[in-house]
């Protein structure tokens, strides 16, 4: 594999909003494929990095700033698709003349879901920023908690208790 | 290193307390279960509230959640394609193991030896190869689940799960740590233990089991042979989960069409096929803790101390005779054992950690929970403990009674959780098992099949929870819902409606969304007074509930939606989008978004009820408010196309077209390429573009529409239909006559096979109102007199005198009973009359439909209706933004004009307008019917 040139510096909320476009892009590319609207996030996460990281030679120094801004991203794109999965429910759908939109219980489900989660994290995140930065790698990057420990910087038995803290945080908030 | 924008990292002001709680979380995680809520009582520093969170932790830890697993998963592809023959495998490397050579083969699966070299080591595993691949995705994300959720499975008495994945070829492996030891039925015997070292030895593999059961992970086949001791004496649990990992491949590996379990050891609930859960495990430790005792095998159900012969003792070469065992087993050791060998699950231990407790109970001589609480009994036991000093203690005693009863009180609450989730899991899974009927082998279940299944388990096997049954029921009836199943739906939807009522109260958000999928199903089946009444009971509920604003508005939205459908007074609809929208007001939550959704709501149901002036200002307001957070969204789009419709039904074509080519805009640049909302905008633009004559334009969009409809909603959809409907108004207009009518016929046929009466009405008014300025150019003017008949008196909620542009079709049903009289048009020229007095609105004129409907009273007569020339001229003036110079409504125009004119004596004027006409439908395919008829 190519080593990526030197990477220029950059601002880093312009990079933040490239990785959204990009993964929004593709997450919606992968679903336009898929009958039932699956998204296979950490594989976007993955398939994206590949582009970025090796062939567009963007200006991530490392892996880790990768993958922190790419689940900072797939939550944020998470949120925004549940946004509008639950306003085409209660809005656009019904439509005078025409009804179109059957709406998807399931669906409308899990985006209520994704919208709680994300309430709920932007709570940890107040008392626990480093506790959060883990849901975001483990749960929206799909990375393993060893590799969270390597990207973090932190003591693998750090990782795990903050990792088993705050899904008990979170899912006392959301159950 | 740049860090991710928008964290938050002030401290806030609760951070105090909520250090405190942490590492409060900590101490209690490193506890064993049954210490932690001791160490809550006794801490002093904490607040009663302080302790309610902790436990809320605590039993949210307990579960294993759906954060668990990342949102999404990805499939791993190691190792090379293996072939179901093993024999060729040994020599290849899968998951960076070499197999070495065959440790065992199973029904299912062969069991290699495999080394890895590392740097001056050799690594041993044990790979399990499985002898079938798992073709379906669904197969392959199960397994790959079940493996994430093993591989986080780390305790000193469960051999490791190293790695696992499905290779290339579809096979799926494990990789698991290499245990080398011996069955601890052997080693009890090699090591000639007594019944307390085996007591031991037997808490020690509880203590395994206990710690998956924390993560709801159960083994499903422990026996001997899958606990393995070391020569250090140390027990570990082989296979765990793997039962559960490889279920569904059994069916159709053995063809006994029953799922894996070993005889002897197995359940009754695993032979009944019922939910498998922690109790099943327990029941297994129960039968191993029987053969440890007395060395019998077998679900034998007699007391152990009545098994106890010379044989066995001898065979498990234990240091007991006959008579010492028997007065060993005798009594707390019987019933420990017959506890958890109890058919019914829930009398078992709540888990191999409560039998572990209850032996080690046994061990250090205080009462088993095992033995019927009788006062007599404890007080013995009590007694034991503590001989000598003892009898002032009453009071004492007193006090233990009473902590007793709490722990197990707080105890009953912080599991309830987590054996929901183990319900409702092991319930879900349970559906997965190999079909037993039908389908092939190799066949994943479909969804149908799938969903049959659940029910009849439910009806069968109704899980004990009525929690559990109520969000079970829901479930299906939702996916049912989903799936546009309807007639078998009812029941289910009716059932889950009383099952929530029943669990939650009537009041309960879930238990109102349940009536309101009640509601909707009957309205599928066009039950409309059903749904109207279970509707109406709703609103009730809904003022007297205590439900969150937004939840509530969302509900109201969904009444109104319905009501819209089921004859609801309009009025009444837009109440109830009052309603919604002043609560989202009033919510100190609601964002933008949510008040844009009640505004956008608002505007339609004012569009229902005919404002369509205050629903453009609500529609506007809607907008601005999505696009105060973002630019473009799904929900945005969707008020544009709502703009749309309102500038199409009041007659402003090019004006609805600048909307929806907005709208199509935006979805675009989200991206959004395949959706409801794209299908409705691309109908509609086509239908406009038809309408227009802008055919070009028209042949892409209606060919984009329909492929999108078929793709998002398929054949037998309304939308597919209307998708038709205007393919034949395309044909009609390209001047392709024959296919319009088959396009025409094809819609009709569709529509015909619509389940909901109310709803094939409408599709079918709607595919009348499509044809009518075909039968009208074609001179069919019985079909036309039928149709528009038939709608203007249909009492449908959405026709009659509700009809969108309905004016135009009186003026046709006007010109039709001129040609063609019947007796259900009424006395003669009545309608002429009606029409021409409804077309003198001044507010008409500038609707595109105002043009043909005058030409179509002036064609009837001309005089009787009051048009002049000077009205029709003017007229035509108006219309040149929705009809185009060689448009074919000119043609009639002139045509019309000529007749007029001739009627008046201008022969010459009469003549030059009939010229323009032939000019103009000179340019027409030949076959289209305007080119060579004159009007009469």
């Amino acid at each position: 594999m190519d080593t990526p040139p030197p990477a220029p510096a950059a601002d880093p909320d312009a990079l933040f909003a490239e990785v959204y476009r990009r993964l929004k892009a593709m997450a919606s590319r992968q679903l336009a494929g898929h009958e039932r609207g699956t998204l296979d996030t950490t594989a976007v996460v993955h398939e994206l990095y590949l582009r970025m990281g090796a062939r567009q030679g963007l200006a991530f120094a490392e892996q880790q700033q990768f993958f922190a801004y790419a689940a900072r991203a797939m939550r944020h794109l998470l949120v925004d698709r549940a946004r509008e999965r639950l306003s085409q429910r209660a809005g656009g759908g019904w439509i005078a003349t025409t009804l179109d939109a059957e709406d998807d219980g399931l669906a409308i489900a899990s985006a209520e879901q994704a919208l709680q989660l994300d309430a709920a994290l932007a709570e940890l995140e107040r008392v626990d920023a480093r506790a959060a930065r883990v849901v975001e790698l483990r749960y929206f990057s799909g990375l393993a908690l060893e590799q969270v420990a390597d990207m973090l910087g932190l003591a693998r038995a750090t990782v795990v208790r903050d990792w088993r803290f705050a899904r008990s945080f979170l899912h006392d908030r959301i159950d | 290193m740049h860090e991710p924008p928008a964290a938050d990292t002030r401290r806030p002001p609760d951070a105090d307390r909520y250090a405190r709680l942490r590492a409060a979380f900590e101490v209690l995680c490193a506890l064993a279960p049954d210490a932690q809520e001791d160490w809550l009582c006794a801490r002093d520093g904490l607040a009663d509230d302080e302790r309610v969170q902790l436990r809320r932790w605590l039993a949210a830890d307990a579960g294993e959640g759906w954060l668990e697993t990342p949102v999404g998963g990805h499939a791993v592809h190691i190792g090379d394609a293996v072939g179901s023959d093993d024999r060729g495998v040994v020599g290849q490397s899968i998951g960076g193991f070499r197999l070495a050579r065959v440790l065992g083969r199973g029904g299912m699966a062969t069991v290699f030896l495999g080394e890895r070299d590392g740097d001056g080591y050799s690594q041993l595993a044990a790979v399990k190869l499985l002898r079938r691949g798992l073709y379906s995705d669904v197969e392959q994300r199960l397994f790959q689940r079940e493996r994430r959720a093993l591989a986080t499975l780390s305790h000193h008495g469960i051999a490791r799960l190293i790695d696992g994945g499905i290779t290339t070829a579809g096979i799926p492996f494990l990789v698991m740590e290499y245990v080398d030891g011996e069955p601890i039925t052997e080693f009890a015997a090699a090591r000639r233990l007594g019944v307390t070292a085996r007591l031991h030895l037997f808490v020690e593999v509880c203590a395994a089991v206990a710690a998956a059961h924390q993560r709801l992970i159960v083994h499903r086949d422990i026996k001997p042979s899958n606990i393995l001791v070391t020569a250090a004496g140390a027990p570990k649990l082989l296979d765990f989960g793997i039962a559960k990992l490889l279920d569904d491949e059994i069916d159709g590996a053995t063809g006994t069409g029953l799922p894996l379990l070993t005889p002897g050891y197995a359940a009754p609930e695993q032979y009944a096929l019922g939910s498998i859960t922690t109790a099943t495990d327990v029941f297994a430790l129960g039968v191993l803790l029987r053969e440890l005792l007395v060395g019998r095998t077998g679900a034998d159900t007699r007391r152990p101390s009545a098994c106890v012969d010379a044989a066995s003792i001898a065979a498990m070469r234990m240091p007991a005779t006959e008579r010492s065992l028997r007065a060993a087993l005798d009594g707390d050791l019987d019933n420990i054992v017959l506890k958890a060998m109890a058919t019914e699950p829930a009398v078992r231990y709540d888990g191999a950690a409560a039998m572990a407790d209850d032996i080690g109970r046994y061990l250090r001589r205080e009462p088993v929970s095992a033995h019927p609480p009788s006062r007599l009994y404890r007080a013995r036991k009590f007694v034991g403990r503590h001989r000598g000093g003892v009898l002032g203690t009453l009071l004492m005693l007193v006090a233990v009674f009473a902590a007793l009863a709490v722990a197990l009180w707080q105890a009953q609450i912080a599991r309830a959780q987590a054996r929901r989730a183990t319900e409702v899991q092991a319930f879900v899974e349970a559906l997965f098992e190999p079909m037993r009927d039908g389908t092939g082998r190799d066949q994943a279940p479909s969804l149908d099949d799938l969903l049959r299944r659940g029910r009849t388990r439910i009806d069968a096997r109704a899980p004990g929870d009525p929690g559990v049954r109520a969000d079970l029921l829901a479930m299906f009836a939702r996916i049912d819902d989903t799936l546009g199943a309807t007639r078998g739906n009812l029941d289910l939807a009716r059932d889950a409606a009383r099952a929530n009522a029943i669990a939650y109260g009537e009041r309960d958000a879930r238990s109102v969304a349940a009536h309101e999928l009640h509601a909707r199903v009957l309205r599928k089946l066009g039950d409309y007074a059903g749904a109207r009444g279970e509707l109406e009971r709703l609103h009730a509920l809904l003022r007297s509930g205590d439900i969150a604003a937004q939840d509530h508005a969302r509900l109201l939205d969904a009444l109104g939606a319905l009501g819209k459908e089921t004859g609801m007074a309009p009025a009444e609809v837009v109440a109830l989008e009052r309603e919604a929208l002043a609560l989202r007001e009033g919510d100190a939550e609601a964002g933008n978004d949510d008040l844009a959704t009640g505004y956008n709501n608002l505007g339609a149901a004012l569009l229902f009820a005919g404002d369509g002036a205050q629903a453009r200002a609500w529609f506007e307001r809607a907008l601005q408010a999505y696009q105060a957070d973002h630019a473009d969204s799904l929900a945005a789009a969707s008020v544009l196309l709502n703009l749309g419709v309102i500038a199409n039904d009041e007659g402003d074509w090019t004006a609805a077209l600048g909307r929806y080519a907005g709208s199509r805009a935006m979805l675009a640049r989200i991206p959004i390429e395949r959706h409801p909302v794209l299908v409705t905008v691309l109908l509609r633009e086509c239908g406009v573009l038809v309408d227009m004559e802008r055919l070009d334009e028209a042949d892409r969009r209606c060919a984009e529409g329909e492929a999108m409809a078929l793709a998002v909603h398929g054949r037998g959809h309304r939308q597919f239909i209307g998708a038709l409907s205007r393919r034949a108004r395309l044909d009609f207009a390209h001047g392709r006559v024959a296919e319009a009518h088959a396009d025409f016929a094809a819609a009709r046929a569709s529509a015909d096979a619509i389940e909901s009466p109310e709803d094939r009405r409408f599709v079918l008014a709607s595919i009348d109102t499509a044809q009518s300025r075909s039968w009208w150019l074609e001179q069919d003017f019985e079909s036309l007199r039928d149709a528009m008949l038939a709608l203007s008196s249909s009492s449908h909620p959405r026709l009659g005198a509700n009809t969108i542009g309905a004016f135009h079709y009186a003026s046709l049903a006007a010109l039709a009973c001129a040609r063609a009289p019947s007796d259900d048009c009424g006395g003669e020229g009545v309608r002429l009359a009606a029409a021409a007095r409804a077309l003198a609105d001044p507010a008409l004129r500038r609707h595109a439909l105002y043009l043909p409907s005058l030409l179509a009273l002036a064609e009837a007569d001309a005089a009787a209706a009051g048009i002049d020339v000077g009205r029709i001229e003017a007229a035509l003036a108006g219309a040149s933004a929705a009809y185009a110079p060689a448009h074919t409504v000119r043609v009639q125009a002139y045509r019309v004009l000529a007749d007029v004119r001739r009627g008046h004596g201008d022969d010459a004027g009469a003549d030059a307008d009939a010229a323009r006409a032939d000019r103009l439908a000179a340019s027409l395919a030949a076959t289209h019917p305007l080119r060579s008829r004159r009007m009469p």
